[in-house]
């Protein structure tokens, strides 16, 4: 797992490299995750990386997903298991049609601790048991 | 003879020229309206959209079976793992590991692993935060 930031996004953005594996750990992903607050699920991912994984093959029914501006559209949810410094954290995994960031939300972040300091380029995450 | 469809926000002046080609056509709008929405879906159709198109089928096939049937197993297999594929049931199995399992080696277009007894609507939120960036 790698936490950096982001100078590509203004301001900087917190990202994270971790492994996505679907259920069974039978496919992997590398994954750079955006590490987002305002996401309440584990991670949001692009339809490449999730169909990669074969994530819909172990779907649960779709979800509404709801931006802060009230607007809503169908997710599709799976099963996944996301893997942090050899911990592997199992989360929900969710994907529509369109999405082009990969975000960390909090369902996994509360597993964690996080160092979060931009002004000194810190980030670290931790798993926390 | 297709459905009755309504759609807002239509350009007034293309309607009409579309209206006056179909009259010298000697075709139905709706024939017109497909035509387009047909190209329109060629001029899109990457890899992604295809195979988004053709979970999305498989996943409407294999939600209305559970729907339908879903009442009748939580009467008797609650707290069970459902396994759905290709518009039948492959199982129930103890654990979600034996259901993906069995998934695993008998689907490819879709399959629902669902846990028996936990809500089917497809109405649960998802906060998604700002910003969530599309293509």
């Amino acid at each position: 797992m790698r936490a950096y930031f982001s100078n590509i996004i203004k301001p900087k953005a917190p990202i994270v490299t971790a492994t996505l594996y679907n259920p069974l750990l039978s496919k992997k992903a590398t994954v750079d995750f955006m590490v987002d607050t305002g996401f309440a699920g584990g991670v949001l991912i692009s339809l490449d990386i999730y169909t990669e994984l074969d994530l819909h093959l172990f779907e649960t029914v779709k979800k509404m997903g709801r931006v802060v501006t009230g607007m809503t559209f169908e997710l599709r949810a799976s099963r996944a298991i996301l893997e942090f410094n050899g911990v592997k954290i199992p989360c929900m995994a969710y994907t529509s049609l369109g999405v082009s960031r990969n975000l960390l939300g909090r369902e996994v972040l509360e597993k964690l601790k996080m160092t979060y300091i931009p002004k000194q380029n810190v980030l670290n995450l931790d798993f926390d048991p | 003879m297709g459905r009755l469809v309504a759609i807002k926000g239509i350009d007034r002046d293309l309607y009409k020229k579309i209206k006056a080609i179909a009259s010298l056509e000697e075709r139905t709008i709706g024939s017109i309206v497909n035509e387009a929405l047909r190209l329109w879906l060629l001029l899109r159709s990457d890899r992604k959209y295809s195979r988004w198109l053709k979970i999305e089928e498989a996943y409407r096939e294999n939600y209305r079976l559970l729907v339908k049937k879903y009442s009748e197993l939580c009467e008797r297999y609650k707290g069970k793992y459902l396994a759905i594929c290709n518009a039948k049931f492959l199982g129930v199995f103890d654990s979600f590991e034996e259901a993906a399992s069995s998934v695993h080696r008998n689907c490819s277009s879709h399959a629902f692993i669902i846990k028996i007894g936990e809500d089917i609507r497809e109405r649960e939120e998802i906060e998604l935060g700002f910003p969530v960036e599309f293509i």
